[in-house]
């Protein structure tokens, strides 16, 4: 994540074409992400029948976005293994909380609908408080 | 047009890092001030959609997706201010000329938090506001 080297932190003159190279970068990577964006925006006028197409379109964008920035804005690309896997285990802990967050909402049941079943699920309930108790069996052994 | 408003500060962020590092301090500020005035107009921007959603009567407290929305784009909001008052400091410092070539990294540590910022929007708002 280090885009200043030791040397230009020491006052070396760096070359003047690796800059024009990287700020080059920095704009085609800027347009990259703008169209990608408008690609997006675009889909809230997609057709409703491909919604699950959209959704998925949706997210791989959303991916090749997040990984640009990361990689190029924040110069993970140039990075040590180190800094990168510590970033990538970030992202894999915020993912695995997000599902499990989602599961808990009922994630899996209501997949691919708009509307989320508040309905009470069908499981077995104890007994009223005013029921007698059941009495327990008691198992002898014998031998 | 906040993401579009959040990605070019972005731009203008790794442009301000990559005139500290050439020490042209004078275009530093420029681009931390483009920065700075982006986020400003990000901000203001979702001011403005919050207090339209409130008027037409949605608030924190309406449903469970609504207190989502807020928290999840409040929260965001008050990282991107966070941003703008970091990097006003950072152009106070260097005005005073405290950040030189030796300590040119500060202005990395900005851009990287600015660009964390960024990336959170990005999934943000495929999240709350594109997935049907």
């Amino acid at each position: 994540m280090s885009s200043i080297t030791h040397e230009q932190a020491a006052g070396a003159a760096p070359h003047s074409d690796e800059h024009a190279h990287s700020d080059r970068q920095y704009w085609i990577v800027g347009g990259v992400l703008a169209a990608l964006t408008a690609v997006e925006v675009s889909t809230y006028w997609w057709p409703h029948s491909l919604h699950r197409i959209t959704a998925v379109a949706l997210i791989v964008m959303m991916v090749v976005k997040f990984s640009m920035v990361a990689l190029y804005f924040m110069h993970l690309k140039h990075d040590s293994k180190l800094l990168r896997r510590m970033f990538v285990a970030g992202i894999a802990l915020a993912l695995a909380l997000f599902i499990a967050t989602l599961s808990a909402m009922v994630f899996w049941e209501d997949s691919g609908t708009n509307e989320v079943d508040d309905t009470p699920r069908h499981r077995p309930m104890p007994p009223k408080p005013t029921d007698p108790p059941v009495p327990i069996k008691i198992i002898e052994h014998h031998g | 047009m906040s993401s579009f408003i959040l990605l070019a500060s972005s731009l203008t962020m790794v442009f301000a890092v990559s005139t500290a590092g050439r020490g042209e301090w004078e275009k530093m500020r420029l681009w931390l001030a483009t920065t700075a005035g982006l986020g400003a107009l990000f901000v203001g921007g979702q001011v403005y959609e919050f207090t339209t959603f409130y008027r037409e009567g949605l608030g924190y407290t309406t449903n469970v997706a609504s207190s989502a929305f807020f928290t999840l784009t409040g929260f965001h909001g008050v990282h991107v201010t966070i941003g703008i008052i970091m990097l006003l400091t950072t152009i106070g410092l260097s005005l005073s000329g405290r950040i030189k070539r030796s300590n040119a990294e500060a202005v990395e540590i900005v851009g990287l938090y600015w660009h964390f910022v960024d990336v959170v929007w990005i999934l943000i708002f495929t999240v709350v506001y594109l997935i049907p």
